[in-house]
């Protein structure tokens, strides 16, 4: 092997690590792209499923559970990418005191590098809950 | 200390005293001719029935405090009396030689609960049967503290009657004067020798020697009569009218002039023409003038009554055409024994002359001489106007006047006929020594037309002349039209036809006819004169009002006269099928052609020819008359179909109508010039006015004139305006070209017309969401129509059929809604052919800058769309009047009425700033909704419903029938005050500002260590979202209330801390969001308004957590049946683990989650 062969394995490795190193980009950004959309629609869609009338006559915060899942897949759908595949799926609502757990499944592109198929699925998994400000009950003078 | 004790006694010694003095000094006025002095003013009121009062004597003038006022009133030369008044009662009335006189207060009223008007007709009323007259009334009553009847007697010894003066007296306040009188006469009873002597016997007798002694009650409160304590008020007063009645039944020595014959009248009549052309020449001996004598009678009627003593101002002016004054002019009093001729100027004021003293009627002869103009005979047309008036402003005596304003105008043509046999005559005498203190002697009756028929030569064209001059002349007020020629055609004895042709003044060809029949014969003169005239009414058509048939037919030429030179040959009626006015446009055209061309030659060429032209129009005075009464008619076929007794085809046909009226009517309001676009053109325009209403606020303030204006545009600068509902235009010389023209007169009938129809035009627009549901109460709004259902069997909805109301344009409407007087009703604003059920509905808008949308409710409340929800507000209830007594026992009924959130301002949730407390106001009222159509009260609507809620049994166990619901109000009040148990709702009912509620709670101190439980923070709902991790969500420290208070949230974390990670092993919803499914949801989002614009259909249940009631509701989205049917395609994987909507769901919490049934509080919370 000549020397100069050298220099075109060189050359391979190199764009072999910015291959790897952009499907690991895409992975992470995605990831992070992914986590903080879910985190946001969720809030908002708890916020959305409030059921005020309840609130009104028992003093209760609750939501609606229908209507919070409609609310995020609607908003979901708004921001999310029409190029991938999402699994969303719903676990352990309560309606009151307001706790959701969701996990959003994202499948991306299959990748054939030199012959090997690789496909990175990214999962974000989120509970959150709606609590009533702890400063609730205190006086103006104190607050 | 004691000194400034005894400064004090001092003081306050000083100033009684001082009030004591100055009462007893304006009690006692000086000497007996009237005339108080000092501070006081002597009021005779026998001539001048005015009451001074003193006021402000504690220095600080017309600072609206007084120490004391004092009124004085003196009747007469014997008979003076003042009293005292301290401000709340009378405290003195005594003779002016210090005796105390008897007086008695009949009434006390309260004038701001009574009113004036009601004392004046009391008095009135109570003295209706009296044999006397109520003679005199005039009042001005300010505020006043109270109004006194005192009753006083005295005597008239000339004509040998008692008088009995009721005074009803006012004046606390500064600048109220008086007051008023009135006298009732009775005779003087035999015995009696005085006033008291009447008083003490004469009444007391007639009173069957009851122990009547003063008629003193206070009649505000009802309270008994202060001597006689076992009398009423109603009795005493009746006892003392029975009296009066009899005391004057039982002497006929009264000589009053009855009432009705006094007739206030002026006449002027017996008008004679010395036949005798005077010449009068210069120096040179050449006649100059031609001039006649004239004389007629001026009778003034009906000022006084026998022995008043009036003031009556009599009053003549004189006016000529085509004549001048001579330089004579006398006048005497017909019945001055004197015969004494006055000299006077063409317009006199005779005065008050004692002449007419205790006369009903006076008489005066004038004596004139009149001439054609320089050099010229009296033409044809030249006559005398003359207008005789008198003004009585005072009264006194037994007099029946009050101010009065009597008026009186005739006209009388001088010329004689300028036929072929007409000569003047050749009297050349310039100056008559006999003239003076001398009438003329005209042939009796010759000139008598209208008296004696037989003796009334029409055909004779002078006499005709001054016929048609007593007749038909056109008043003076009106427009300028003048008799051309008059002829009569005598049909039979007592009737004749008359024909006048009136010409305008200014335009020899604006021609009009009079004709008709006169009913000259056979009535009086004095009936006649003056109450025949022509009059023009409006621009172009003639009446004669309150008179004998005659009508006046106009000429074509008269519209071209009204338009004047303005409208020339090219006038187009553009407007001729318009019903209330013609529309009369003109085109003026400006045509510029090249005068020069530079061309090159072989070239094409243009001509620059320019054409400007401009239309401009004129309505024609607007026949409103025919406007109101054809709306009328159409309202009354609605009105009709609303009863039942019409036909939906002949109110739809109304309301076409209706509409055609108002586009004529918009039409007519719109005639002013215009161009189109500001493009030039010589092709007419047609008449299309577009009217822009503008207004300077976003709501219509409908009553201000100023600010409802419409405009035509017209170009850009010159944009024209006006007022609509302009009824007549004060100015008719208008420069189309560049004069804006605003001034005339609003029709307020017109704008009401217009603010209803603009109110319906809102209306119409108005429009719900949903549609109405069968077998509920439901009603809503589309469209114009208010739908609703009734049904033949309520649990059959298959009998429901769906029905509308029809809105009456005539219907309230506020547009704008900020405060609670400012409700939405709609009075009669919907009806249906099967009932005349109303419901008025309103709310108080949360946001007044918020356009305001109807309150009624779009859904009943335990239907399962939409969310409106019964429970989610406490309802206090006012029920007014009767009702509340009907629904004694009951719960109440009107707590079931659906309401909608919606209703309280907002329209979404997340708009709404403060969702979780507050007041609303609704307001309902309820109209004959009882019955449906079927007549089965206990079907349809809301009496179905709330019979059903509150089914009443009678003593043998049966229902009772439903409540009537046929009309009743509700003020009804939805308060949303959350886990709050020191809150309480206030309500009351506030006279200004109706019934209302607030939130009765103190937030200064207020201080909760309930946690959640305290959530009455400002009234917000303050929720914080946190995420967390399942695996140790145990650990996670100072949660909200939610979950650290209560045994639910400790419940709810006690089972999440348990689980942990590990619920993510089986999903409750999963969606494989694939990029077509996403694309269908996305195409979901657009069609929607917002995220918050959900179709969630629930279930509501009630069950029962810690002992208490609760209900519940489980939502379902339809969207995730959508998503769920795709699943079902097989397209996507959607998995709906655990999804219920029934008891089911309830079942599974309980079953796969165990914890539920452990904690035992209740299964909503999952």
């Amino acid at each position: 092997m000549k020397e100069s062969f050298w220099g075109y394995w060189l050359i391979l490795l190199g764009i072999f690590v910015i291959i790897v190193m952009l499907l690991i980009s895409n992975v992470t950004t995605t990831n992070t792209q992914d986590y903080y959309l879910v985190k946001e629609i969720t809030e908002a869609s708890m916020i959305d499923a409030i059921d005020y009338g309840y609130y009104r006559q028992y003093g209760e915060v609750r939501i609606h559970k229908e209507k919070f899942i409609e609310s995020f897949l609607r908003r979901f759908a708004e921001s999310a990418s029409l190029s991938k595949t999402y699994e969303v799926s719903f676990y352990d609502i309560y309606e009151a005191p307001p706790k959701v757990s969701v996990k959003v499944s994202s499948s991306s592109s299959v990748f054939n590098i030199m012959g090997d198929t690789t496909s990175f699925d990214i999962v974000n998994k989120i509970d959150a809950l709606l609590e009533l400000d702890p400063t609730l009950g205190l006086s103006s003078a104190e607050s | 200390m004691m000194k400034k004790i005894k400064k004090l006694i001092f003081v306050i010694t000083l100033f009684v005293a001082g009030i004591a003095f100055t009462c007893n000094a304006f009690a006692f006025p000086n000497g007996n001719n009237g005339v108080l002095d000092g501070n006081g003013r002597k009021i005779d009121i026998l001539q001048n029935a005015v009451m001074y009062d003193q006021r402000d004597n504690d220095g600080n003038k017309n600072d609206g405090t007084y120490t004391l006022y004092n009124h004085y009133l003196d009747f007469g030369s014997d008979h003076y009396f003042a009293y005292c008044l301290d401000g709340i009662r009378q405290t003195g009335l005594k003779n002016l030689d210090g005796s105390v006189r008897k007086y008695h207060v009949l009434q006390e009223l309260d004038p701001e609960n009574d009113g004036a008007d009601r004392v004046i007709a009391n008095i009135l009323n109570s003295d209706a049967s009296y044999n006397a007259k109520v003679l005199a009334m005039r009042a001005f009553l300010p505020y006043t503290t109270y109004i006194e009847y005192n009753i006083s007697f005295t005597t008239e010894a000339a004509n040998d009657v008692y008088e009995i003066y009721a005074n009803y007296n006012s004046g606390m306040l500064w600048g109220s004067e008086v007051l008023s009188d009135l006298k009732v006469l009775i005779p003087k009873a035999a015995g009696a020798k005085d006033a008291d002597d009447l008083y003490e016997t004469f009444l007391k007798n007639n009173l069957n020697n009851s122990t009547f002694k003063h008629y003193k009650w206070r009649g505000a409160n009802g309270n008994k009569l202060n001597v006689d304590d076992n009398s009423t008020v109603a009795e005493a007063k009746s006892l003392f009218l029975d009296s009066i009645r009899k005391a004057a039944k039982s002497s006929a020595k009264t000589s009053f002039i009855n009432k009705e014959e006094v007739k206030k009248n002026v006449s002027i009549k017996n008008f004679y023409k010395d036949p005798e052309t005077i010449k009068l020449s210069d120096r040179d001996g050449k006649t100059t003038m031609y001039a006649h004598d004239v004389q007629f009678e001026v009778t003034f009627t009906g000022f006084n009554q026998e022995g008043s003593n009036n003031d009556v101002f009599l009053d003549l002016t004189f006016d000529t055409y085509n004549l001048v004054f001579g330089s004579k002019a006398q006048y005497k009093f017909l019945d001055d024994s004197t015969d004494t001729w006055t000299e006077f100027d063409k317009n006199t004021n005779f005065g008050s002359p004692d002449i007419i003293k205790g006369k009903n009627q006076v008489t005066i002869v004038v004596k004139l001489r009149v001439a054609g103009y320089y050099g010229k005979e009296v033409p044809t047309n030249a006559h005398l106007s003359v207008k005789g008036s008198y003004y009585t402003e005072n009264y006194s005596g037994v007099a029946l006047v009050g101010t009065d304003d009597i008026t009186t105008l005739q006209r009388f043509f001088i010329s004689e006929s300028a036929g072929d046999d007409y000569s003047p005559s050749s009297s050349d005498e310039s100056f008559d020594l006999n003239w003076e203190n001398e009438p003329l002697t005209p042939p009796p009756g010759s000139y008598e037309y209208c008296t004696s028929p037989d003796e009334a030569t029409l055909k004779d064209p002078v006499k005709l002349a001054e016929f048609i001059a007593n007749c038909c002349f056109p008043s003076e007020d009106n427009r300028n039209f003048d008799l051309v020629n008059a002829c009569e055609t005598e049909t039979d004895e007592t009737k004749k036809e008359l024909y006048c042709t009136l010409k305008n003044q200014y335009c020899d060809h604006c021609k009009a006819e009079a004709s008709g029949a006169t009913a000259c014969t056979g009535v009086s003169a004095t009936e006649f004169v003056g109450e025949g005239k022509l009059e023009v009414k409006d621009d172009d058509e003639l009446n004669i009002s309150e008179n004998l048939g005659v009508s006046i037919h106009e000429s074509d030429d008269i519209d071209v006269c009204l338009l004047g030179d303005i409208y020339d040959s090219n006038k187009v009626a553009s407007t001729a099928d318009n019903q209330f006015c013609t529309v009369y446009c003109k085109e003026d055209f400006d045509i510029s052609m090249p005068t020069a061309a530079y061309v090159i030659s072989g070239k094409y060429m243009s001509l620059a020819t320019k054409v400007n032209a401009r239309k401009s129009c004129y309505s024609s005075a607007i026949d409103y008359d025919a406007f109101y009464k054809k709306m009328d008619i159409a309202n009354n076929a609605i009105t009709a179909y609303k009863s039942g007794a019409g036909t939906k085809d002949s109110a739809n046909e109304a309301l076409d109508q209706i509409n055609s009226y108002i586009k004529d009517m918009n039409e007519c309001m719109g005639g002013w010039d215009t161009t189109k676009d500001g493009k030039t053109t010589k092709v007419p325009y047609d008449y299309d006015p577009t009217i822009k209403f503008t207004y300077p606020e976003e709501y219509l303030d409908l009553y201000n004139s100023d600010s409802l204006k419409f405009t035509r545009n017209a170009d850009e600068s010159n944009q024209q305006s006006f007022v609509v509902g302009c009824s007549e235009l004060t100015d008719t010389e208008v420069d189309y070209g560049s004069n804006v023209k605003t001034a005339c007169k609003v029709d307020s009938k017109y704008l009401t017309y217009l603010k209803s129809k603009l109110d319906a035009d809102k209306l119409l627009k108005e429009k719900e969401n949903k549609s109405a549901v069968s077998d509920t109460i439901n009603v809503n709004v589309d469209g114009g129509m208010i739908q609703y259902y009734t049904c033949d069997n309520v649990s059959d909805a298959s009998t429901c059929k769906e029905n509308d109301f029809y809105i009456n344009p005539n219907n309230k409407y506020y547009n704008k809604v900020t405060n609670a007087s400012d409700w939405f009703t709609l009075d009669n604003a919907f009806y249906t052919k099967y009932s005349t059920g109303v419901i008025v509905a309103g709310s108080e808008e949360k946001d007044p800058n918020k356009t305001f949308r109807a309150s009624l409710p779009t859904t009943v409340v335990s239907d399962d769309n939409g969310y409106c929800k019964k429970d989610a507000c406490f309802a206090y209830t006012k029920l007014e009047s009767d009702f509340s007594k009907k629904f004694e026992g009951l719960t109440s009924p009107v707590n079931d009425l659906p309401i909608s959130l919606k209703t309280a301002g907002v329209t979404s949730m997340r708009e709404f700033n403060d969702p979780t407390s507050g007041i609303y106001n609704y307001y309902f009222n309820f109209s004959n909704l009882g019955t449906n159509f079927s007549g089965n009260s206990n079907k349809g609507r809301l009496d179905q419903y709330l019979t059903v809620k509150n089914v009443a049994k009678d003593k043998d166990g049966k229902d009772k029938n439903g409540v009537d619901l046929s009309n009743f109000n509700v003020n009804y009040v939805c308060a949303y005050v959350v886990n709050c148990p020191d809150c309480a709702i206030g309500c009351k009912d506030d006279p200004e500002n109706g019934f209302f509620c607030e939130l009765d709670f103190d937030y200064t101190n207020y201080k909760c260590d309930k946690g959640a439980e305290c959530p009455l923070y400002d009234g917000d709902l303050n929720v914080s979202y946190r995420s967390f991790s399942a695996v140790n969500f145990g650990s996670i420290e100072n949660l909200g209330d939610n979950f650290m208070t209560g045994d639910k949230g400790k419940s709810a974390m006690e089972e999440i801390t348990k689980k942990g990670e590990s619920i993510y092993d089986e999903p409750e919803y999963s969606f494989k969001f694939t990029p077509a499914l996403i694309q269908l949801v996305k195409s979901t989002n657009d069609k929607k308004s917002s995220y918050l614009d959900d179709d969630l259909y629930c279930k509501e249940y009630t069950t029962e957590y810690n002992g208490e009631p609760m209900s519940y509701s489980v939502c379902r989205s339809s969207l995730l049946d959508e998503l769920k049917k795709e699943g079902n395609k097989g397209n996507v994987k959607v998995v709906l683990n655990g999804r219920a909507l029934t008891k089911d769901f309830l079942t599974y919490c309980n079953e796969k989650n165990k914890a539920c049934a452990l904690i035992g509080q209740g299964p909503a919370w999952k």
